[in-house]
């Protein structure tokens, strides 16, 4: 296994748009990384960049100690000596052969090169055990489930031992319960091998049960990278805060700085104003996002709202979800959505004393025209 | 200076399947365009340099003008006939539970491969005006002898029987591709059954009716056995039968022909143009129609009618097949054809007689040879093509599948007439060999071959590729065991089909053959016997054809089906427009 590095990648395609533009990113040895973003956000071109399926218009990408690509020289490796495993969304399984006879034609293309000659059946049989296919080698594709069918394909990107391991949305068309599962198993077996591995998907919950670490991505650049629980408290900007479920923001300006590391926003529209953890000089516009989970609604006391960090507010609709509830309450002409515990027994049309917690407030930066 | 090298390099790795796509524009252009350069070219050819006069001929003289009238009639009537037939067929067999449906379908798919001209053949013995069996029958009943079978009424319905299967397979198969949830929704909605099939579900397969009626009206205006066979004997020219006769009137007027083929061409790759144009505004429409998955769909119950329709099915299917192969046995097993049916005039005498005879011999191995070497030459092309087609980009490979596929809308008489200009002259002579058949029938029949191959390529995602390429195997080793192996089915598919296209092609043949065994096929020898008169010689010759056609498809059923159910490489599509153009 090996270190991957991707240095200013570029790639445009021929009407000239940037799919990717001037990504720089490193996936450790031994580490998965997730690049998330909605579709068409340049992830998948990363992905067969890296893989030698395009060529960027510009860039260095290092597998390991050897670089595969370089742009200034136009120096590249092509596909089928860069030793990567790879699997692909529709999973690509090749119709005309058997479970063994994937995986085996697969460990008999990589070893022309080199002169590893392992024992193949021994080493199919293993790799299919090792992700749970053992006992289906004679089948056909057509006679296996999407999960199964998953696991062939892993087997297959693994058997030769590749250098790192790309996976493109692998468990996008597997149904909900299913993907849960494999969500964990290839973690289980990521850990076990010490792959290291790109994993492409637009599923936030995927990608932080899987990642090390997390690239967020919009329109081919990358937005905010790190540690799962990192960007989770901090997505930084207004899009990663979206896309990671922070689903109020709500537009405001700062109106005093009463401590470090304190600011009053006033919230547009309204004449309440909160106190959220974070820093900024007064006059800025900025969002104030909350995530759903942390509204906290209480009953309210005829006489009014209890305390400074408590505004008034009232339930407009309820959806009960099971564990939970979902509550759109209404403060002023603002809309905001809370969850709570689903024993809670919300009514519409109930007066609520909606609390913010500073810290459970995240201050997001606001451009003007935004 | 090693700069400009990197950028070159660069440019050819960006698209490694630049070469292939030049090395297949010059195949192909060899084949399918020089032809129609030196049609061009010889249509404007006169006595002293180049010369508008051969248009001029094309307009004055009666006979042009007459036969593109009876072009016209002919095919709206065969057009017209055909399709209500087959809407009726359809429409009953789909959509409405009525008994043998599965019969009249595979019956169809017999009758889509057999040969127009064996029909012609029955039906001109069957409706001959003085002796037809028809005719001898309603003079006993009757006293009267309505028929005639060399007329234009007798055209258009044998042309009917020929377009019907053609137009009954795509139909049907647009009817089954509609998402029968479609329909529900339109039940559920409150609409009676008759309503549903008449705003919903009609107006969803219009794209297909479409495009089909587009390529039936291409294989009328190009038909040639038909008119041939029918209408030559009474005076009754169409374009294609007009053109025969000029070139076989010596001395030939080559540059009348080349300018009469000319606008026969253009005149198709009118209606052709006109017709997709119209098609593709309900493409939207059309990708609607493809998006179901579940195959379930929604029979009505017709109660009482399901007879009628199924006698209406089972009735066309004896016109089509029945009655035209039972004439055809008969007539080759008569020791004489004008003897009422007896045991004892029964022989196998015309059998035998080919089967001791030198030329059949060699005629024999000449259609085997043509169609071995013309399918494989063909197959080949086509795959190259299909596959630089859907995987190669720019507009190089747009080029390339224009120029393999444009001879589907030249009619095949245009279209020979300019593979005889082209090969008639140096750089290459082929004129008065079995080459120029062969190479006529490859450019032919290459759009078949394009169509099919990219259908069933289209299937097959690029993925299945990559992923043998990450797995370290180089083009080479991809092509070799993934890609050849899973188009396989197809490519089989194809081969036989361009097979018994090659079989069942009379115009190549006809026009390009110098008469002389060498050049000889089975086809071509089968319409010169009947010319002749030599009726059960002719009779028995097609018999064999046409068996030989039919061990072909039963042998490509059993490789097609051998390979088990659960290889889900893409297998052989329902016959395509291209195959039953160039009968």
């Amino acid at each position: 296994m090996a270190e991957i590095r991707v240095e200013g990648l570029t790639k445009e395609f021929g009407s000239g748009a940037r799919a990717v533009d001037g990504v720089s990113l490193t996936v450790p040895e031994g580490q998965i990384v997730t690049l998330l973003g909605p579709s068409g956000c340049g992830k998948t071109t990363i992905l067969r960049c890296i893989a030698g399926l395009e060529t960027p218009s510009s860039g260095r990408i290092l597998i390991g100690d050897q670089v595969v690509h370089d742009g200034a020289t136009g120096e590249t490796v092509p596909v089928e000596k860069r030793a990567v495993g790879m699997v692909f969304q529709s999973y690509a399984i090749w119709p005309h052969l058997t479970v063994f006879d994937n995986v085996a034609l697969a460990l008999e293309f990589n070893q022309k090169r080199s002169d590893d000659r392992t024992d193949v059946r021994s080493r199919v049989v293993e790799v299919l055990r090792s992700v749970g296919m053992d006992g289906y080698q004679e089948r056909y594709p057509s006679e296996l489930s999407g999960g199964q069918q998953q696991r062939v394909v892993l087997a297959r990107a693994l058997v030769y031992r590749p250098r790192v391991l790309l996976l493109d949305e692998p468990l996008a068309n597997l149904d909900a319960r299913l993907r849960e599962a494999m969500r964990f198993e290839l973690r289980d077996v990521q850990q076990q091998l010490g792959l290291t591995v790109i994993y492409v998907t637009h599923d936030q919950a995927e990608a932080m049960a899987l990642s090390d670490h997390v690239v967020v991505m919009r329109e081919g650049q990358i937005l905010r990278q790190g540690a799962p629980r990192e960007i989770f408290a901090d997505p930084e900007h207004p899009f990663v805060a979206d896309f990671l479920g922070v689903s109020n923001r709500l537009a405001g300006e700062i109106v005093a700085v009463p401590t470090a590391g304190r600011v009053e926003v006033k919230l547009d529209g309204t004449d309440l104003s909160v106190m959220v953890k974070g820093a900024g000089a007064a006059q800025q516009q900025v969002w104030v996002a909350v995530r759903p989970s942390r509204v906290g609604l209480y009953r309210r006391a005829l006489d009014g709202v209890s305390g400074s960090d408590a505004l008034p507010g009232r339930i407009v609709r309820v959806t009960f979800l099971g564990e939970e509830v979902d509550c759109q309450v209404q403060i002023g002409d603002l809309m905001l959505q809370a969850r709570d515990s689903g024993e809670c027994d919300w009514r519409p049309g109930e007066e609520v004393e909606v609390r913010l917690a500073p810290e459970d407030l995240i201050l997001l930066p606001r451009d003007r025209d935004e | 200076m090693s700069k400009a090298i990197t950028a070159l390099k660069r440019l050819w790795r960006g698209d490694s399947l630049t070469p292939a796509v030049l090395l297949g524009l010059l195949a192909v252009s060899i084949v399918t365009v020089y032809p129609m350069l030196w049609l061009a070219v010889g249509s404007f050819g006169g006595e002293e340099g180049l010369t508008l006069e051969n248009y001029r001929s094309v307009f004055q003289g009666l006979g042009p003008l007459d036969a593109m009238k009876n072009s016209m009639v002919f095919s709206g009537g065969a057009l017209v006939l055909g399709l209500a037939m087959a809407t009726v067929s359809a429409l009953s067999t789909t959509r409405l539970r009525t008994p043998f449906a599965s019969l009249v379908r595979s019956a169809s798919i017999i009758a889509f491969v057999n040969p127009p001209w064996i029909t012609a053949m029955a039906y001109a013995w069957l409706l001959s005006p003085q002796a037809g069996t028809f005719n001898r029958w309603t003079d006993q009943l009757f006293g009267i002898k309505p028929f005639n079978a060399f007329s234009m009424y007798s055209m258009v319905f044998v042309a009917a029987l020929f377009l019907y299967p053609y137009l009954y397979l795509t139909l049907s198969a647009a009817l089954e591709n509609v998402d029968s949830t479609n329909e529900e929704a339109a039940l559920t909605a409150g609409a009676t059954p008759w309503q549903m099939l008449r705003r919903v579900t009609l107006p969803l397969v219009t794209p297909a009716m479409i495009t089909s009626i587009v390529f039936s009206i291409v294989i009328l205006w190009e038909s040639f056995s038909i008119p041939a066979i029918l209408g030559t004997p009474g005076r009754i020219y169409v374009f294609a039968t007009y053109l025969y006769r000029l070139l076989n009137t010596p001395p030939p007027d080559l540059g009348l022909s080349a300018a009469i083929a000319v606008f026969f061409a253009v005149t198709a790759g009118l209606a052709v143009w006109v017709g997709l144009r119209v098609a593709r505004r309900h493409h939207g429409a059309r990708f609607q129609v493809i998006a179901g998955k579940g195959h379930r769909t929604v029979q009505i119950e017709v109660g009482w009618m399901k007879y009628p329709l199924a006698a209406f099915n089972m009735t066309v299917l004896a016109f089509a097949l029945v009655i035209p192969y039972v004439t055809l046995v008969m007539l080759s097993l008569s020791a004489n054809v004008y003897q009422r049916f007896s045991f004892s005039n029964l022989t196998l005498l015309h059998y035998l007689d080919h089967l001791r005879s030198p030329v059949f011999h060699e005629i024999f191995w000449n259609t085997l040879q043509v169609a071995l070497v013309m399918s494989a030459a063909t197959g080949v092309i086509a795959l190259l093509v299909a596959y630089l087609d859907l995987r190669g980009r720019g507009p190089l490979k747009n080029l390339l599948s224009f120029i393999a596929t444009f001879p589907i809308a030249v009619p095949g008489v245009a279209f020979v007439v300019g593979v005889a200009w082209a090969w008639l002259r140096p750089p290459l002579v082929l004129y008065g060999t079995i080459w120029i058949i062969i190479i006529c029938q490859i450019s032919r029949f290459l759009p078949l071959g394009v169509q099919h191959l990219r259908d069933g390529l289209g299937q097959i995602r690029p993925e299945l590729e990559e992923a043998a390429r990450t797995c370290g195997a180089g083009t080479f080793a991809m092509l070799r065991r993934i890609t050849v192996p899973v188009i396989r089915p197809v490519a089989v598919a194809t081969f036989l089909l361009l097979w018994m296209a090659s079989m069942r092609d009379l115009l190549t043949p006809l026009f390009l053959g110098t008469g002389t065994p060498e050049t000889s096929t089975l086809s071509q020898r089968i319409y010169f016997l009947w010319g002749e008169g030599l009726t059960s010689q002719s009779a028995s010759l097609a018999v064999i054809l046409v068996s030989l056609m039919a061990v072909l498809y039963v042998a490509m059923r059993i490789v097609l089906g051998r390979r088990a159910s659960k290889d889900r490489s893409p297998q052989a599509q329902a016959p395509t427009h291209t195959a039953a153009v160039g009968a």
